[in-house]
């Protein structure tokens, strides 16, 4: 959910640009260490699912 | 039990429609009627990509992507992820009994992602915890299995290696 609530007003939310060197070497190391792994995932590559693509049914928002 | 729309018609199908609607009765609160709105607004500007899971004409769930990147790594951000109040916590065996927030994660991860993975390039998936809550951290990090909390500037990020 990239938005907050502040101030009671929502804001959106963006990741961070830019690393501290410390964390940027933290993610290096999830990224070197981390094997993809797609098995958790194959009982929903398994389902028959349609992807059905329509016109947005969009409502408009209130000013 | 619960089957899926049009499930006479094409044989038990999952359908998952790729347009908006509005979920009426599916809030809570009134923020998170209003996150809808600013959502919606944006998407009106934007023309993200979301998908709405819709079972029985009802729609259950739903979840945008959007490109970002994080310190220079192209990323797909998990923009937006509503459940419809009524479905929320309830596993369902329609869907492996998963809960709807789980099977819209994974739709994203293994469906979706793979397909945008072949034509644009990008490293991560990301995801901002609603309302930074702990409990909800430590719930994305236990149903996307290898991922990876963030921290910076007092914020929680997690992203998935894909």
């Amino acid at each position: 959910m990239a938005f907050k609530w502040k101030n009671g007003k929502i804001k959106r939310v963006y990741p961070p640009q830019k690393l501290p060197k410390k964390i940027e070497r933290e993610l290096e190391k999830y990224w070197e260490e981390t094997v993809v792994d797609m098995s958790p995932y194959e009982y929903i590559q398994k389902m028959d699912i349609e992807i059905v693509e329509g016109k947005a049914h969009c409502f408009q928002p209130e000013k | 039990m619960f089957s899926t729309r049009k499930v006479e018609k094409y044989d038990k199908k999952l359908f998952i429609f790729e347009f908006l609607e509005l979920f009426q009765d599916g809030f809570k609160t009134e923020r998170e009627r209003q996150l809808l709105v600013s959502f919606i607004k944006e998407h009106n500007k934007d023309r993200n990509t979301f998908y709405v899971l819709e079972m029985d004409n009802k729609s259950m769930g739903m979840v945008s992507l959007k490109f970002n990147n994080i310190n220079d790594n192209p990323t797909l951000d998990v923009d937006y992820l509503f459940v419809h109040k009524n479905y929320r916590k309830k596993k369902f065996k329609i869907l492996d009994n998963k809960t709807i927030s789980q099977f819209l994660l994974d739709f994203t991860i293994g469906i979706i992602a793979p397909k945008i993975k072949s034509l644009v390039k990008f490293k991560y998936i990301s995801l901002y915890p609603d309302k930074q809550s702990k409990k909800l951290v430590k719930y994305y990090l236990k149903v996307i299995p290898h991922s990876f909390e963030l921290k910076y500037n007092k914020e929680s990020w997690i992203l998935l290696k894909i």
